[in-house]
């Protein structure tokens, strides 16, 4: 029989390895996917993804200016301004669902409605539209999280002062939450960086720098699809495929620490 | 004196359980109140309807009429944030923002919009100077409030109440979470506050109803047993319910 502290090693031993093999797994895929691509890192493909980096910006920032104030409202409205009636109830269940359907269901549902119900274009704009809709439930998530730590005694102590709920929400609420906002924010952008199945039908294929939202275009995501479908999309056949791949990881690295950087400097401004 | 409080016919119910019955009462302006009673008896209940908090509870039901002022604050027309600014509140536990002491303070003020440093700094210093604060932390008003002992943050607590200039201070149970010598100190400085404020208090200790209050009403079971000035209530309670409570066989 195992003693009590022999139960106590192997456990932590058994924490200890499994937190080894994430560390080691991380550094395995980041690791094959720098040494595959760093070779292709050149002139043409740097010429070949400047379009793709601009269009993958586009469409992370129009759709998380879309997402996040109905993420962040909603979350308030959620906490603060209901009981856990049926309607809340029916309420959470769709923001719980909306977070498991797989993407391409969001795909086909973006062509049919965007581009063939209401008849939008194929363009940045619909592609954005459609991501919004997929990082809301991680935005509201978080916000709402954030928002449960916050101690019910400092929402009273904010009223009792004779502050109206704006108020608290606006100087208690909102500041005290920033973190499990920019946590979901940077979850949001991961999903759509990545994001392929969800925009693929309704954002065209074109590969050159956009001039508007309303143009076609290729995020890094999508193009990489394509290049590993059919290599001969690029000039450079599957090697390009490394190098965006590359890209696209350093993309999600540094928006990452911009959001970071974003908060800090809020913070010490606060 | 004036009744800064009249409260008539005050019936509460939380969904179909009724919390409070019938309670009537005057309150003196200028005087500390000390309201007693056994866990669940309706005391705490009935010191935040004097300032509307009960309108977060959902499905809570409330009958009579508060005049505060002479006014009926029990209605819908009456703006409960108005109310709030006259009536503050002290809570049980320590609930200073986490935001530095400066701003705590200033957090009521600046919600009305007051703006002018020179005002606000003012504020800050007679405010802390209240609550004797003043000479623990006029050093390091800008760091953070979280940083202060229980017994700080609650007189901070009650500074910020202090800073709205309030006609009423609410205060439930303000030393149960804290150690018996900053007990002590909130107790003395109730006892500075009184010249300013009415002060109605929530308390489990009897010895604490009886060093600092005016008058003592003693609740049970979601009833007004007895009200009268303190020593009264101690010397000699008409109520044998009353006397059976601070004799300690019950409660």
């Amino acid at each position: 029989m195992l003693n009590r502290s022999w139960g106590v090693t192997l456990i932590k031993l058994l924490t200890y390895l499994a937190t080894i093999l994430l560390v080691i797994l991380v550094f395995c895929l980041a690791g094959f996917i720098v040494i595959q691509g760093i070779g292709f890192l050149n002139k043409e493909l740097f010429k070949e993804s400047v379009p793709l980096i601009i269009t993958t910006l586009m469409v992370v920032g129009l759709a998380l200016l879309i997402a996040l104030p109905l993420g962040i409202f909603s979350a308030i409205y959620l906490q603060i301004y209901t009981n856990n009636g049926r309607f809340v109830k029916a309420m959470r269940f769709s923001i719980d669902s909306l977070n498991g359907i797989p993407s391409i269901i969001f795909g086909l549902f973006a062509l049919s409605f965007f581009i063939y119900y209401i008849g939008l274009n194929r363009s940045i704009l619909t592609a954005s539209l459609i991501m919004s809709i997929v990082v809301l439930p991680l935005i509201i998530k978080n916000t709402e999280e954030a928002i449960k730590t916050i101690k019910v005694d400092q929402i009273q102590g904010s009223l009792a002062l004779g502050a109206s709920k704006f108020t608290t929400i606006n100087r208690v609420i909102i500041p005290y939450c920033i973190d499990g906002i920019i946590n979901g924010v940077i979850l949001a952008i991961g999903k759509i960086v990545g994001e392929t199945a969800a925009i693929m039908f309704v954002i065209g294929t074109a590969s050159v720098i956009p001039h508007s939202f309303m143009d076609q275009g290729s995020t890094l995501a999508t193009k990489l699809y394509l290049i590993i479908q059919e290599p001969t999309y690029s000039s450079n056949g599957i090697g390009s495929a490394y190098g965006i791949a590359l890209i696209l990881l350093l993309i999600v690295v540094l928006l990452n620490l911009l959001v970071k950087l974003v908060n800090y400097l809020f913070k010490k401004r606060g | 004196m004036n009744n800064i409080f009249e409260i008539i016919n005050l019936n509460l119910w939380y969904g179909s359980k009724q919390a409070l019955k019938n309670i009537s009462i005057n309150i003196d302006d200028n005087c500390v109140v000390a309201l007693i009673g056994p866990s669940g008896c309706g005391k705490s209940t009935f010191l935040r309807c004097l300032n509307r908090m009960n309108d977060l509870i959902a499905n809570c039901r409330i009958e009579g009429s508060i005049l505060f002022n002479n006014e009926n604050v029990n209605s819908d027309s009456y703006n409960e944030i108005e109310l709030r600014k006259k009536v503050g509140m002290v809570f049980q536990r320590p609930n200073p923002f986490p935001m530095s002491i400066y701003e705590n303070v200033i957090y009521g003020p600046k919600c009305q919009g007051l703006t002018n440093k020179k005002e606000l700094d003012s504020i800050v210093e007679n405010s802390l100077k209240k609550a004797a604060l003043w000479d623990d932390v006029k050093d390091r008003l800008h760091s953070s409030a979280l940083g202060l002992s229980g017994g700080q943050q609650q007189r901070l607590c009650i500074a910020r109440a202090i800073a709205m200039e309030p006609d009423v201070l609410l205060m439930d149970e303000p030393t149960s979470a804290l150690d018996p010598i900053a007990t002590t100190k909130i107790e003395e400085l109730i006892n500075e506050l009184k010249k300013d404020y009415t002060i109605i208090i929530v308390t489990h200790s009897m010895q604490q109803a009886a060093r600092i209050s005016d008058y003592t009403a003693f609740f049970l079971m979601g009833e007004l047993i007895e009200y009268d000035k303190t020593d009264v209530i101690f010397a000699n309670p008409k109520n044998s319910k009353t006397e059976d409570y601070i004799t300690g066989r019950f409660g």
